[in-house]
């Protein structure tokens, strides 16, 4: 129990470190139809893992995702989601093969999401805040 | 088996390129598995078959694959199939279940048409061999052979209704149920259950089920003694997962209005990750108050291959009770000592194989 609490402590820390380095680099946006300027952390899990369809608005989400390869993803699954590819591969066969839920849609690159969220008022993606334009808004991480 | 009917894989291979990705109303996600087993035994001689296909000649049967579809089809419903091709089944293609689901809101949904059984840490994804440790789910809880435990069974057809609490880390739901349940000699009529879960970040699961029904069997089944008897089955089940250190347990009991009948199973299976490695030990019972059943302890290893594929190997040794079931008919059906055919001449009897499991 003592490693286990240890590991824990070195993980928050961990991630402390993460959002440290790259919280100001990767962005949530949507469409700039959408009434909502800012999410919970928690919301964002909840939408990302299929667990919630929504928006805390109450308007239908659709969440894009970015390619399995991105550096942009591994950090955001890393530090927003906190789950690794092979925890992610595991929890998904769970749901794909249930008839549960299946994984958002994937892009590649920012450009390919900047214009799908760009196109979609129910739309939620993810991309580096260097990419960003003023065909989408940014939502606040609260 | 199911009334769904029957559908051939060539078509389905074929309007794959014409399926796309997304999860957007109208579009459409494909998705497979596939296991490539081999099983064999050391009990050797005739009528020594373990669960109908395991010889000391080895067996391909546990090799299956499966296709799923699931499309968004407006704003609230959503529909889901999946088929499957087996090798106990001489690769008939078959629909495993299909249902369209209502989702009201994140707390409620309602899930119509054939639906996966519910009850059982892993019946839902029993057919995907790589959602789990073993080649073949704890036989003691989850085999479904005439005379096997039977605590879970394939699907029902009918209505489920699914309660969900979302915490910060947590999902508690309640999914009530009910319907047609297909069995091998017949239906188990007026079905109806419940289950309870409990969900911390796929950490900890804990499960508690319940269900009940009226069993119809043909009549010229050896089990046609049990027709219009009451089937009630009582589960509960922990899975606890730290990444590296891996716990399950399941237990059931049931009863079918036949003293002898009244059944006990379930198993303990503690793993350790090793980085891609994962060795697992298994020991498991399953006690009929008539006097027969089976023990029996596994030792396995899981390696993942690359992010969709392991690769598993299990050695069993089973100890099958001496009694035999009466309803059984020796040396022609699965179940008369333990899940053998006949009774072993050894005490113990070792089940080997090894599986390649892959999901796309």
């Amino acid at each position: 129990m003592r490693i286990y609490a240890r590991k824990l402590v070195l993980l928050v820390l961990l991630l402390f470190a993460a959002v440290a380095a790259h919280a100001d680099e990767v962005v949530l946006i949507v469409n700039p139809s959408n009434s909502l300027s800012e999410i919970s952390l928690k919301a964002v899990k909840k939408i990302y893992l299929g667990k919630s369809k929504f928006f805390p608005n109450g308007g239908k989400v659709v969440p894009v995702d970015q390619d399995e390869k991105s550096e942009v993803k591994a950090i955001f699954y890393e530090v927003i989601i906190g789950k690794s590819e092979s925890q992610l591969k595991r929890y998904w066969s769970k749901r794909i093969f249930t008839g549960k839920g299946t994984p958002p849609k994937v892009l590649k690159g920012d450009a390919a999401v900047l214009a799908w969220v760009a196109e979609r008022p129910h739309a939620l993606g993810y991309v580096y805040k260097s990419s960003l334009n003023d065909s989408v808004k940014v939502l606040k991480l609260k | 088996m199911n009334k769904l009917g029957r559908f051939c894989i060539a078509s389905v291979c074929a309007a794959m390129p014409f399926a796309s990705m997304g999860g957007e109303i109208g579009e459409i996600q494909w998705h497979g598995f596939m296991t490539g087993a081999y099983m064999g035994t050391s009990g050797s001689g005739e009528g020594r078959h373990y669960s109908g296909d395991v010889s000391d000649s080895g067996t391909t049967k546990d090799t299956r694959l499966g296709l799923t579809v699931d499309t968004q089809v407006d704003e609230k419903w959503r529909f889901a199939a999946q088929m499957k091709a087996k090798g106990v089944e001489d690769y008939n293609t078959e629909m495993d279940w299909a249902y369209a689901t209502y989702d009201y809101s994140d707390s409620f949904s309602v899930n119509v048409g054939e639906i996966k059984y519910p009850i059982g840490l892993y019946s839902e994804y029993i057919e995907v061999g790589y959602t789990y440790p073993w080649l073949r789910a704890p036989e003691t809880f989850y085999n479904q052979d005439l005379f096997g435990p039977n605590v879970t069974r394939i699907s029902y057809s009918g209505l489920g209704l699914l309660f969900t609490s979302l915490g910060e880390e947590t999902e508690t739901n309640l999914n009530l149920f009910g319907g047609l349940v297909d069995i091998i000699d017949g239906h188990l009529n007026q079905f109806a259950g419940a289950k309870l879960g409990f969900n911390w970040a796929e950490v900890l699961r804990l499960q508690l089920g319940a269900t009940t029904g009226i069993m119809e069997i043909e009549s010229g089944s050896p089990r046609s003694g049990m027709d219009g008897k009451r089937h009630t089955s009582y589960t509960a089940g922990i899975a606890l997962d730290l990444e590296s250190f891996v716990f399950n347990t399941e237990v059931s009991s049931y009863t079918m209005e036949v003293d002898t009948m009244d059944t006990t199973s379930g198993y303990v299976m503690v793993g350790y990750r090793f980085g891609d490695f994962m060795p697992h030990l298994t020991w498991g019972k399953w006690d009929v108050k008539g006097g027969w059943g089976q023990e029996d302890i596994t030792v396995g290893l899981r390696t993942e291959l690359t992010s969709n594929t392991a690769l598993k190997i299990d050695i069993k040794q089973v100890t099958p009770g001496d009694k035999a079931n009466p309803l059984a008919e020796p040396d022609s059906l699965v179940g008369s000592y333990g899940l053998f055919n006949a009774k072993p001449e050894e005490d113990k009897v070792l089940i080997y194989g090894a599986a390649l499991e892959l999901v796309f």
